[in-house]
């Protein structure tokens, strides 16, 4: 296969108000023509700085970056400009970057729409109403229709189920068959295996902590029952019923759109149910703690003021070092949310979750944006928080979650079986 | 895509706070930029109507003479006179007068017969009878012993003469008649012009009626004056050099068959007159003397604005991050960017346009007097608010271009080491150097200086560079303070903290606002100040006159007075420099004169004996020569003198010491003499009139303090503090925008907090204070480094600078905390109200969003 991006001693630095940080350095790394290519490595690894970088986005600060060809380090800012246009296409993580708010999926994909990845129904939907997983499907979709020769993802089906990744997938498939080069930062295992080639960007990062074994079930803590919702005329919850206990850890398995975050809205008390009942301990932090998909992190405070915060407002002065040592985020207890990656905001979000050890934890789809080794961390701090006693319901979309919870739940168009 | 572009148009529907952004900054550029000729048209129109008043209507309006009209037909020829000003729709109603010289039998006096519109309401009635008759003046009746009621014959037996009862009699008029607006075209014939001249014949008042009956019988030929008033209420500047054409055009109307009737005509030429051209020529000197400021304020105006326009842009940018991201990872170039965002602000430009024209008429119409607008005037306006609209279009698509997302390079990381705040600073020193170096000044045609852009421009560019500083400083220190136990304090201060970007262009333009307010605030006081003490040291004290030094005051006045007698030409120093010698009474000086930013009072309680004391800059000396002798003195100090010639060094004594000296002839030859008096100016000019000081040429410091160079500078500035006002108030809106955009977008993590425990009280409390220290350290920045800025130009901009002292630099403490501590109170309840309103959204929408 020809080769359609070369990249040769290329570094990256940037700065943070706690100095310089290097992306990567002196990476050597080549992404061939027609072929799935796979940037890997833990959350803040530089996976997607490497992908702007080839994009024409952010600068090398040393080596040669070669796309189609072309050195685009010695590129003028006109060239740059062509080079983004017409050679390559990148994706940002964030789903809603990609795409024009007001626009609709049809408009924005043109008249030479390739893969519709499900959207038929959405197509006349405005982007900023989309979900976040039909905002993922539809800006690979408008992505792909732009017909560039080089398609740069960054972690295309963090947001997505199974199912809806396997429609990513495939058209991530069909697109390089036909001659794209295909390269994606991401953490997913399915991609990972789908991919022709991988580049390794994984440094030193620590080993992740083994997964405690998890404690028997004590009270129930989470009851809820026969709880529906119907928002704008689609039914988004029928009659979904469980129970955790204390000690627990429940996981809510279901596809994007299934309902599962207007069910932890609901328990959460940001949203009413038509009908049915959510017991929970009560709404305050130390009651019942929310992780959103959306961290809802203050962009004011540092990482490590972020995780203290519930417990500097509850009257609480001790340290939370120890638990930012737990999720990998020491290092970047002094940065804003905004210069850390995404993984490791979900991270901090987390740990400002299990602050305080709440009876009970709900958490939105807290793996999305983790790498294996850092999923890993999510998965040990949550059954930690379980062995303390709080009951913690995880609703996400990875098929994987079933074996490390005590209790499992699928979620398929808002029932609870 | 072009999709993009056709619904470019309508896009700013989707976000509602950029959309009030644009609007509020097009209209406040269009408010800039119409403002000008809005304004010189309002100052135009005050200044026309002062002269008018000044002149009186009738002086300024037209006045037809007819100096010898056949005495038959004299009321069809007022009749014309009426219809003809029907043909001047500028002018009001014409007062109509007729006369003719005549003797009174009764008294043997010479008098005028007149029949003139209303005279009878414009003369001080001293005693009537009811019927019918003349009136006569009590010059005519008390020679003649004649009564209401009597009769009197006009005219010698000998001749054709007539006998009419007397209905009345008035004061005769004077000098003070002559003096009001209905009299002011017949001073001549009220007083003569040389005082030891006879005066002019005392008028008998009649009635048309029995005029044209007298006159038939006495007089074979009338005097008609038809006098039309202009209108002051009504008419413009431009208004009124279209009347002066008009005038112009009246002496050939005359000669036609509009004028005929009139009674004008080749045997009969008619005389115009007007006082218009004069009311004109020196309401354009008014009007120069504002002009140059009037465009300076204008201009700083539309400067802040296009600035808050540009960042505008840049929050509309910010606003829409995704979306432009996009654009740019798609290889959009930001002038295409700039272009299209130029294009979706465009009607919200047009409606803001409008809305600041409208505003800027709106407020011309409430504040100036009526009729001040022209059409002309409108329509320059409404062209320069279209061309500042569009100016905003282009502010706000330059800034939505420069932050349009652009490619990190190595250059920007040097280039964050050189903090911008330098170029504004670099900018503000060379401009400061070019205003000290004497440059920044325009001069009008009576020499007034007036400052140009740059003397506005420094004070903005010094307070943008040091706010900018003291907000990177601010940030660096709070990022490293411990955090505060009380959560309040803890996220106000984190929040400034992490100010960037938006939060620091609002922080700067506020106090840019606050800055040039407090920039004019001290310029106005200063000014103020100034030309009080100008005003006293011109004065010397409540009133000023003229006297004989030989002269003595026989009978004491209930006021304190002091003399002085000005030697000008015999005195010296040593070496021979010319000096003015001021010769007076300590004590008496001290009482009376006023106290100005030099008090020269405790000085003045010390002259005795040999003491002196000099002008500012007098040289050092140990004697005076004073007509050959030399007189010892001994200089106890220096302070501003009344009655010095300006520019020459003076010296003043104890008038004692002058009377001691055995050679001296005393008072001085030729010497001046002044009088000072303090109390109420109209009281002691009546009681030192009446005075063995036989003083003349009295003046008040109003002379000074009405000086219309003064009044116009202290327009000028008063215009601008509106504009800064304005500016301020449009900073707090931005204020509050951001701080609800921001809350708007920090829903979750809000609603997250207060489930940790943060109350919605301190919630608001942490906004308050963060919205409060933002205006407050912002406005403290600003006004202090604007009335520092302001401390050189005080005395280049100073109207009066030929008159002493000089210009005082006075910052208004008091109107300046008050202000900075209004807008910190104004904040924090709009920065909790922002809090509010954003608390109100619907969380669940937010999340399900994400």
């Amino acid at each position: 296969m020809p080769e359609s991006v070369v990249c040769r001693g290329v570094s990256r630095r940037y700065s943070t108000p706690a100095g310089w940080v290097d992306a990567f350095t002196d990476l050597d790394a080549t992404f061939a023509s027609g072929a799935i290519s796979a940037a890997i490595g833990p959350s803040g690894s530089g996976k997607s700085t490497l992908l702007r970088v080839i994009a024409g986005i952010d600068p090398a600060d040393a080596g040669e970056v070669v796309v189609a060809g072309v050195d685009i380090t010695k590129l003028s800012p006109r060239a740059l400009r062509r080079h983004r246009r017409e050679v390559v296409t990148y994706l940002a993580q964030r789903a809603a970057s990609n795409l024009v708010p007001h626009l609709t999926v049809r408009e924005q994909l043109g008249v030479d729409a390739g893969p519709l990845l499900g959207l038929e129904p959405r197509l006349d939907a405005v982007a900023g109403t989309l979900s976040g997983g039909e905002q993922a499907r539809a800006s690979l979709a408008v992505g792909l229709s732009r017909g560039a020769p080089v398609v740069l993802v960054d972690e295309p089906t963090a947001e997505l189920d199974r199912a809806t990744a396997t429609l990513v997938l495939e058209a991530l498939r069909a697109a390089a068959d036909a001659g794209t080069a295909i390269i994606v930062a991401t953490h997913d295992d399915d991609l990972i295996a789908l991919a022709d080639e991988r580049v390794d960007l994984t440094g030193l990062a620590p080993p992740a902590p083994a997964i405690p074994r998890l404690r028997s079930a004590g009270e129930i803590v989470i009851a809820v029952k026969a709880l529906s919702k119907v928002l704008g005329g689609t039914r988004i919850l029928d009659g979904a019923t469980f129970e955790i206990g204390s000690g627990e850890v429940g996981a809510l398995i279901g596809r994007s759109g299934s309902g599962k975050s207007t069910l932890l809205m609901i328990m959460a008390g940001f949203l009413d149910a038509d009908a049915g009942t959510a017991s929970l301990p009560g709404t305050s932090w130390v009651q019942t703690s929310y992780l959103p998909q959306r961290f809802g992190l203050l962009p004011e405070l540092s990482i490590a003021e972020n995780v203290a915060l519930p417990r500097r407002l509850g009257g609480r002065t001790e340290d939370v070092s120890e638990l930012l040592e737990r999720l990998g985020l020491s290092e970047l207890a002094d940065r804003l949310p905004n210069e850390t990656s995404i993984g490791q905001q979900q991270r901090a979000a987390l740990a400002r979750a299990l602050a305080i050890r709440p009876a009970a934890l709900l958490a939105d789809e807290p793996t999305s944006h983790q790498d294996a080794g850092s999923a890993q961390r999510v998965w040990a701090a949550l059954t930690d928080a379980a062995a303390d006693g709080t009951a913690c319901l995880v609703a996400t979309h990875d098929a994987s979650a079933a074996a490390r919870a005590d209790r499992v739940w699928h979620i398929v168009d808002g029932r609870v079986g | 895509m072009a999709v993009v572009w056709r619904k470019a148009p309508f896009v700013l529907r989707h976000h509602p706070a950029v959309l009030a952004a644009v609007v509020i900054l097009s209209a406040l550029v269009a408010l800039s930029a119409s403002s000008p000729p809005l304004v010189r048209a309002g100052v135009a129109s005050d200044a026309l109507k002062q002269r008018l008043q000044d002149f009186s209507p009738l002086a300024a309006g037209l006045e037809v003479t007819v100096p010898a009209a056949p005495t038959k037909g004299d009321d069809a020829r007022r009749r014309a006179a009426v219809r003809f000003g029907a043909s001047l729709p500028e002018l009001g109603p014409p007062v109509l007068s007729s006369m003719f010289d005549e003797v009174v039998n009764e008294g043997g006096g010479n008098v005028v017969l007149l029949a003139r519109t209303d005279a009878l309401a414009h003369v001080h009635v001293e005693q009537h009878v009811a019927g019918g008759g003349v009136w006569i003046a009590d010059s005519t009746a008390i020679p003649g012993h004649i009564k209401p009621g009597d009769t009197i014959t006009f005219g010698s037996p000998d001749e054709p003469h007539a006998h009419v009862r007397v209905a009345g009699i008035y004061r005769r008029l004077t000098t003070v008649d002559a003096g009001t607006a209905y009299w002011a075209n017949w001073v001549q014939d009220i007083r003569s012009v040389n005082p030891d001249s006879i005066p002019p014949p005392p008028f008998v008042l009649v009635s048309p009626a029995l005029f044209e009956q007298l006159a038939r019988k006495l007089t074979p030929a009338v005097e008609n004056r038809f006098e039309y008033p202009v209108d002051p209420h009504g008419i413009t500047l431009t208004g009124a050099k279209r009347l002066l054409q008009r005038f112009d055009r009246v002496d050939a109307e005359l000669y036609t068959p509009a004028g005929i009737p009139l009674g004008c005509g080749r045997f009969v030429p008619c005389t115009t007159s007007s006082l218009l051209r004069s009311t004109l020529t020196l309401t354009a000197v008014d009007v120069a003397g504002v002009s140059p400021t009037i465009s300076l304020l204008a201009d700083c105006g539309l400067a802040i604005a296009i600035a808050l326009a540009c960042a505008a842009g840049v929050f509309l940018v910010r606003r829409r991050r995704d979306e432009a991201h996009v654009h740019f990872v798609r290889g959009e170039a930001a002038p295409v960017f700039a272009a299209r965002t130029a294009l979706e602000a465009f009607l919200p430009a047009v409606v803001g346009g409008a809305l600041g024209l409208g505003i800027a008429l709106a407020v011309l119409t409430a504040v100036a007097p009526g009729g001040a607008i022209a059409g002309d005037t409108v329509s320059a306006a409404t062209w320069r608010a279209a061309a500042g609209a569009g100016g905003a279009l282009l502010a706000i698509a330059i800034g939505a271009g420069a932050s349009f997302p652009r490619r990190a390079t190595i250059r920007s990381r040097v280039s964050t080491l050189l903090p911008w705040e330098l170029a504004p600073l670099a900018g503000a020193a060379a401009l400061l150097a070019v205003v000290l170096a004497g440059g920044g000044l325009v001069h009008d045609s009576t020499g007034i200086p007036h400052p140009r852009l740059e003397v506005f421009v420094v004070p903005v560019l010094a307070v943008v560079g040091i706010a900018g500083l003291v907000v990177r400083g601010a940030r660096r220190l709070l990022r490293r303070t411990g955090a505060p136990r009380a959560s309040v304090l803890f996220l106000a201060l984190r929040r400034l903290g992490a100010a960037r970007g938006l939060l620091v262009a609002v922080f700067v333009s506020t106090a840019a606002a606050a800055g040039t307010f407090a920039y004019v605030a001290t310029l106005s006081a200063s000014i103020s100040r100034s030309t009080n003490e100008k005003a006293y040291v011109a004065n010397g004290s409540d009133v000023q006159g003229f006297v004989d030094p030989h002269f003595k005051l026989l009978g004491p006045l209930p006021f304190p007075i002091a003399l002085v007698e000005i030697d000008t030409s015999d005195a010296t120093l040593p070496s021979g420099q010319p000096i003015d010698l001021i010769a007076g009474n300590g004590q008496a000086l001290a009482r009376v004169l006023h106290g100005w930013s030099s008090d020269p009072r405790p000085l003045l309680r010390r002259l005795t004996g040999s003491n002196a004391i000099g002008t500012p800059g007098f040289p050092s000396t140990d004697a005076i020569v004073d007509q050959g002798v030399r007189i010892p003195v001994q200089l106890i100090g220096r302070t501003v003198l009344p009655g010095a010639t300006a520019g020459r060094p003076a010296l003043l004594i104890s008038r004692t010491l002058l009377e001691r000296q055995p050679n001296i002839t005393e008072p001085v030859p030729s010497a001046t003499g002044l009088v000072w008096a303090r109390g109420p100016s109209r009281f002691v000019e009546q009681q030192l009139l009446a005075s063995s000081l036989l003083p003349v040429y009295l003046t008040t410091p109003s002379h000074i303090l009405d000086d219309p160079s003064v009044a116009a500078a202290e327009r000028s500035y008063r215009y601008i503090k509106v504009i800064a006002i304005a500016a301020a108030v449009l900073s707090l809106l931005a204020l509050v925008l951001y701080l609800q955009a921001r809350q708007q977008g920090q829903l979750i993590a809000s609603a997250l907090t207060r489930r940790m425990g943060l109350k919605r009280r301190d919630d608001l409390l942490a906004l308050a204070l963060e919205a409060a220290c933002i205006v407050g350290v912002a406005a403290v920045v600003g006004c202090a480094v604007a009335a520092s800025t302001a401390r050189p130009i005080v005395h280049r901009v100073d109207p009066l600078a030929l008159y002493a002292p000089a210009a005082q630099y006075v910052v208004p403490w008091t109107t300046l905390v008050v202000g900075i501590a209004v807008g910190m109170a104004v904040a924090s309840l709009l920065g909790a109200l922002a809090v509010a309103a954003a608390s109100r959204s619907d969380v669940a929408k937010a999340l399900r969003v994400a």
